[in-house]
């Protein structure tokens, strides 16, 4: 049985990775690379999430 | 708008993961009770993101910014007085009576408590409000698609559709409130970052304060009187409506929410789920209703964004929408769009799977065929979920052509859940309330709230009978026409209780206090204690009051 906590880490780690491979894009009003924190952000979470999912797992 | 290519890879992966949920969850339904209840058998942590994830629809998240942007601050009080509070005392004082009760649903605990006629009204009018709101959320995506990428109306709803469809029909209850949690996610982090980038575009919290009038950043400052604040709303109107009356009703009756904390695996996670929702909830005026005020402070500010206009006066509805064009690049533009639609999502799954337990146990098998194998029942509730979504549909469609028959319904539905707090409250604490005292207290209530509406005018809304009172806004009108249904409601129902005689008090045990055991915490760790979290959150909140007073 998957545990959600395994479908959102790889969920948001997959949309993470995407997001910090287009770093250069940019919006009218955003100077700053905002593709690239916010997918170091998901990527984190998504990681944090995807341990916590495997070790339930591990020791149900 | 225009959309890239990723943005679209980023809703087509979202897609493939709410309906992969859907396949994996299929595993568990054996049962009616799995699909319709879950089998009261999911973890704390699930069921309290599942708990405020069914609230927070699209109309949810974009209303709450647009109020953001016309009212300020002043929209908090839908959190930090409305909505939290409530959620703590059913937690603290209500749930011990819905889940010990063993009931199914809640028209299934008004059976138990009061009659069979107080069950038949709250589920039928249950049933039809679930199914015009997953419509009115329907046709709110079809349009705001269609409006913002040009995409056709239909093709937007049936997608939308489809997909509810498919992951509820597989997974029932379990699949929704799961999924409810990944929506849950994705719409902090697809939101979150437009609040920091558009404050900070503004100069921060006291650049953004600097640039607004003082009442656009204060909750309590200018609630003394009516006519000081936007919202046209005192602060008597403001606690006893909003805070008491509306947002008790909502959080502790309503059968979408508290479906999620009855689906809790034990007594104990089923007390704790609204209180540990709580704590996010609290913090949610950060990601839905500062963007709103930064984006008024950015108009004022002519730094390269505007409200968008409408007949001449801001659209407030676009400004989630304008804010994400502007400040979010192909990519985050795509996570913040998935994020609307699942939060449109989110909305729909939860009217579809409340409709379905309340059609299924308190409607099909209460009269229509009341003693059929398990077997059965699961089929009438997958079919129940087709045509709960075809409803809506229908209910989208109807929203499209007549859209002041959806308004005269919206004001239907207010009139009938602004008294039922009252008939709950005293259900639950009062052992001599009785069903023709409720029943009756509950069309009074009704009644009470469709007078205030037709005798009172505000903003052009109202006074069908004659115009006794003006009030200066219709938020105003709706919080007096809770109170004066709440006090009818109460009243009556006292009234008409006293004339009739009571159950014994052998019927009422685990469902009145009194009689119903309330589950012993010693032994449990402090954070595990209800009313322990309970006074944190109060504490928590009695700072923001003061800090944002």
């Amino acid at each position: 049985m998957g545990d959600l906590r395994t479908f959102i880490g790889a969920f948001f780690l997959i949309i993470g990775a995407l997001l910090t491979a287009i770093p250069e894009a940019r919006a009218p009003l955003t100077a700053n690379p905002v593709n690239l924190y916010a997918g170091m952000s998901m990527l984190a979470f998504g990681a944090i999430m995807l341990w916590m999912g495997l070790r339930a797992r591990r020791h149900p | 708008m225009t959309l890239s290519p990723i943005d679209y890879l980023i809703l087509a992966l979202y897609f493939a993961f709410v309906l992969g949920i859907g396949l994996v969850m299929r595993r568990r339904i054996h049962s009616s009770e799995d699909f319709l209840t879950s089998h009261h058998s999911i973890p704390v942590w699930i069921t309290s993101l599942a708990f405020i994830a069914a609230n927070l629809g699209a109309q949810e998240v974009m209303g709450m910014c647009a109020s953001g942007a016309k009212y300020g601050l002043m929209t908090a009080h839908f959190y930090w007085i409305g909505a939290v509070p409530a959620m703590l005392f059913v937690g603290v004082f209500m749930m011990p009576f819905y889940y010990g009760s063993r009931a199914r649903s809640v028209p299934e605990y008004l059976k138990l408590r009061f009659d069979e006629k107080t069950r038949a009204l709250n589920a039928c009018s249950f049933a039809v409000m679930t199914v015009f709101s997953s419509g009115i959320s329907m046709y709110a995506l079809g349009r705001l698609f269609q409006t913002l990428l040009g995409w056709s109306f239909t093709g937007s709803v049936v997608l939308s559709a489809a997909i509810v469809l498919a992951y509820t029909f597989l997974g029932g209850l379990t699949s929704a409130i799961y999924n409810e949690v990944l929506q849950f996610f994705l719409i902090v982090l697809g939101f979150a970052p437009l609040s920091i980038l558009a404050v900070e575009k503004a100069g921060g919290w006291s650049g953004l304060s600097a640039r607004l009038p003082a009442v656009m950043t204060h909750i309590w400052r200018y609630a003394g009187d009516s006519s000081a604040n936007p919202m046209g709303v005192e602060a008597f109107g403001l606690i006893a409506g909003l805070g008491f009356v509306l947002s008790f009703g909502y959080w502790c009756t309503d059968f979408l929410v508290v479906q999620r904390a009855m689906a809790a695996d034990s007594m104990s996670t089923a007390r704790r789920t609204p209180l540990i929702a709580a704590f996010p909830k609290m913090i949610m005026p950060a990601i839905v209703i500062v963007p709103g005020i930064a984006a008024a402070a950015l108009t004022e500010m002519h730094l390269g964004y505007t409200l968008p206009m409408k007949a001449g006066v801001p659209d407030y509805d676009q400004a989630l929408t304008s804010l994400m064009a502007q400040f979010y690049p192909a990519g985050l533009l795509g996570v913040g769009l998935t994020a609307l639609m699942a939060s449109f999502m989110s909305g729909m799954a939860g009217n579809v799977t409340a409709f379905n337990t309340v059609f299924t146990y308190d409607l099909y098998q209460n009269y229509i065929r009341r003693s059929a194998p398990d077997t059965h029942y699961l089929r009438v509730a997958r079919w129940t979920t087709v045509g709960g979504v075809a409803l809506s549909i229908g209910a989208a469609y109807l929203a499209q052509h007549y859209n002041n028959i959806m308004d005269v319904l919206q004001l239907v539905f207010s009139f009938v859940n602004a008294p039922l707090f009252a008939t709950f409250l005293l259900g639950m604490f009062w052992r001599r309330a009785t069903g023709d005292g409720a029943f009756s207290g509950l069309l009074s209530g009704t009644a009470a709230a469709a007078l205030v509406h037709g005798m009172t005018e505000a903003e052009g809304k109202g006074g069908w009978i004659g115009v006794w009172h003006h009030f200066p806004s219709t938020m105003a009108q709706n919080f007096w026409m809770a109170i004066f249904a709440w006090s009818s409601c109460f009243t009556i129902t006292i009234l008409v209780s006293l004339a009739t005689a009571p159950r014994p008090a052998g019927q009422l045990r685990g469902l009145v206090y009194g009689l119903t055991e309330v589950p012993s915490q010693r032994g449990e760790a402090w954070f595990r204690r209800p009313g322990i979290l309970a006074c944190v959150v109060v504490a928590l909140l009695i700072v923001l009051n003061l800090v944002f007073r």
